[in-house]
């Protein structure tokens, strides 16, 4: 059973139930009323049989009943007379035989009324009775037929049922549909959310489903898109105080810089002055570019199918030479053809990064690894080492901005370049983990593979 | 006297334009100074030139929008681009919508120089069928992506071919790490290490080791510089 359908179920479910009680409740009702009908008719038939017996003694009351019986003059409601003598034998009636679930009352005793039910021409029929003793020892039995008020309550029965079976079943079809339009609405939503959280961007809106009016899908989108309206200012303005940033603080430093030149010192004192240069615009761009990708993580807006084997592979022959010189071994396994949705510079600067940290935080003839290694409809992305590792439990600390571990502080650096890969990581919705290593310290970044 | 070539130099800070200015004059062009994007539009069809150095954050727009409109002209043979917006992203989007090359702020003058002159040189070649790079003895022969000396092979990576390819087509004028890594690699993020000095190094010490000359010089602040007469090696 799908959820569209027991949402519907849900829905009709309570309006049917309301009905339902209502039409029990009526039952009753009626039920009782028509009970007090055939009482009133009882007691009338008995009434009018105890006047002629007052009036006109026993036998006026024989002849009376021989009549309607020889007539069968029982009106419409399968009336039911008896009257017995003092030794119990039956003087005139309807009936074979006094009814032995009825008691029959002695003289001076209450009449005794009850329903009944009895084989009469071959049918089980269902009476209201009454028994009464008449004085002189006579007693005389009374009866209306109970089937015209079962025959009004079956068919009332019917008649509720019917409607509440067609009441379920408009209940339930308004009730799918109107959940099948709802859910159909918020899966359009949905997709177009995560249309513009991951592929079109913020530049987008929602747009609205066809006959959507004015109700509250209406406003939720409009909502939604005074949100992104927001976020894309933000973003914006994010974007453009990156900018202005970088070019009020890059251009008086090109000017620091070209004066340089004229200045009257050797040539290694300014050779170190432009290196402090570079490292304060690099430190200052990882930054930006931390902020930038952070604000861009998980969006692929910007990003393209490309091959990540090619990338780590260039990586791995551009650093191979650097690693041969500092006596450090740089292996690599990677899958050929991975393809993943990315930016090219930036993935190469990630696994440049963790190169260069593996070269960096090694000793003479320690291993650097990077393999690339499928996972189903991931790849795998690991750069691990053979050198001392980090000291302590600082776990993923170390991915925070100008992190160092312990005993690194000689090396140069600001503690930016695993932050700067985390963030190129989320940029591209991969996953990074810090494993448990028994020698050295790996990074292991998952991505998702691209399918066409 | 013969009249100078000019550069366009399109830059709204008075500061960086005297500099500008000054590496131009020093390298023997007029320059010629545009403050907004406008005006240099209105400059580029009025004279021909060298070459153009074109900021980005113009007072009136993107100067990387103007690329196109100042190559329609047909007066500037290629564009650099120099701009504070320097991260890899914003490099190479300057590189795909016409820039000829794309240098960050700052920069060492030595290197706006080196770029200024790989870029001259770059649009006054005239496209040649050419099979045959040759500096005296040593030949580059560039379908085959073979190096020889004096008829003796000289076995180099696909990789130094490559960048021994760069230095060549800008033989005698210094290039600088950067450009090496934009070119050579396609990368545009500047490495932490001496990556780059790495392989030139081991390039220039096979061509060292068999020709006996040094055709790949260290120049002090800027790079490096191919010398096609090879200097006596050391």
């Amino acid at each position: 059973m799908n959820r569209r359908f027991l949402s519907g179920l849900m829905i009709a479910f309570l309006p049917v139930a309301m009905a339902l009680i209502g039409a029990v409740m009526m039952q009753t009702r009626l039920e009782t009323r028509l009970m007090k009908d055939a009482e009133t008719r009882l007691h009338a038939e008995l009434d009018s049989y105890a006047a002629l017996y007052d009036q006109r003694r026993i036998i006026a009351v024989r002849q009376a009943m021989e009549f309607r019986a020889t007539t069968g003059e029982t009106g419409d409601t399968g009336a039911l007379f008896m009257l017995l003598d003092r030794q119990g034998e039956v003087l005139a009636g309807n009936l074979d035989s006094w009814p032995n679930d009825l008691t029959r009352p002695a003289e001076g005793e209450a009449p005794v009324v009850m329903p009944l039910a009895l084989e009469k021409d071959g049918q089980d029929m269902t009476h209201l009775v009454a028994a009464q003793p008449l004085r002189g020892g006579f007693a005389m039995l009374v009866g209306v037929g109970l089937a015209p008020l079962n025959d009004t309550m079956a068919a009332f029965r019917r008649i509720v049922l019917g409607f509440a079976a067609l009441m379920a079943a408009a209940g339930l079809l308004v009730a799918w549909a109107m959940s099948y339009r709802a859910e159909r609405q918020m899966l359009a939503l949905n997709r177009a959310l995560d249309d513009i959280g991951r592929t079109r961007g913020l530049e987008q809106r929602l747009a609205g489903q066809e006959g959507e009016g004015r109700g509250e899908f209406a406003t939720l989108r409009a909502h939604i898109n005074a949100m992104l309206d927001r976020i894309a200012h933000l973003f914006a303005a994010h974007g453009r105080l990156g900018d202005t940033v970088a070019h009020e603080m890059r251009t008086p430093l090109a000017r620091i810089q070209s004066q340089l030149e004229k200045l009257d010192i050797d040539a290694a004192a300014r050779a170190g002055l432009d290196d402090e240069i570079r490292a304060t615009i690099r430190l200052f761009d990882s930054l930006l570019s931390i902020a930038a990708m952070d604000a861009e993580a998980g969006s692929s807006a910007g990003l393209d199918p490309l091959d990540l084997s090619a990338v780590c592979e260039g990586i791995v022959n551009l650093y191979q030479p650097v690693a041969e010189e500092e006596d450090r071994h740089l292996e690599a396994a990677i899958l050929p053809d991975a393809m993943i949705l990315g930016d090219g510079q930036l993935l190469a600067q990630m696994v440049s990064n963790l190169v260069e940290n593996g070269i960096k935080y090694t000793r003479p003839g320690d291993m650097v690894r990077v393999s690339l290694s499928d996972a189903g409809d991931q790849v795998v992305l690991r750069v691990s080492d053979t050198g001392p590792g980090v000291e302590g439990d600082v776990g993923e600390t170390l991915l925070r901005p100008f992190a160092r571990g312990a005993g690194t502080e000689a090396k140069p650096g600001h503690g930016l370049g695993l932050s700067l890969v985390r963030a190129i990581a989320l940029r591209h919705g991969a996953v990074l983990r810090l494993p448990e290593t028994g020698v050295g310290f790996a990074v292991e970044i998952t991505f998702r593979r691209y399918a066409p | 006297m013969a009249e100078k070539e000019r550069i366009l130099i399109v830059e709204d800070d008075r500061d960086m334009g005297a500099v500008f200015r000054a590496a131009c004059a020093e390298l023997g062009y007029e320059p010629v100074l545009m403050t907004s994007y406008t005006d240099a539009i209105k400059a580029a069809p009025l004279s021909r030139y060298a070459m153009a150095i074109l900021d980005r954050l113009l007072p009136d727009g993107d100067g990387i929008d103007a690329i196109a409109e100042l190559k329609r002209a047909g007066t500037i043979p290629a564009i650099l681009v120099v701009s504070a917006l320097a991260h890899a992203g914003h490099r190479v989007d300057g590189l795909e919508r016409g820039a000829d090359d794309y240098l960050p702020k700052p920069f060492a003058p030595e290197e706006l120089r080196a770029r200024i002159k790989a870029l001259v040189r770059r649009g006054r070649a005239q496209a040649t069928d050419n099979d045959f790079l040759v500096f005296g003895d040593l030949e580059i022969r560039i379908r085959a992506r073979t190096v020889h000396f004096r008829q003796e092979f000289i076995p180099v990576s696909p990789k130094e071919f490559e960048l021994l390819m760069y230095f060549a087509t800008n033989a005698g004028v210094a290039v600088t790490r950067m450009q090496l890594l934009e070119h050579v690699w396609n990368l545009h993020f500047d490495p932490q290490t001496n990556v780059v000095d790495v392989h030139v190094g081991r390039l220039r010490r096979k061509l060292e080791g068999a020709t006996g000359l040094a055709f790949i010089r260290t120049e002090r602040g800027a790079g490096y510089l191919f010398d096609p007469n090879g200097g006596q090696a050391e």
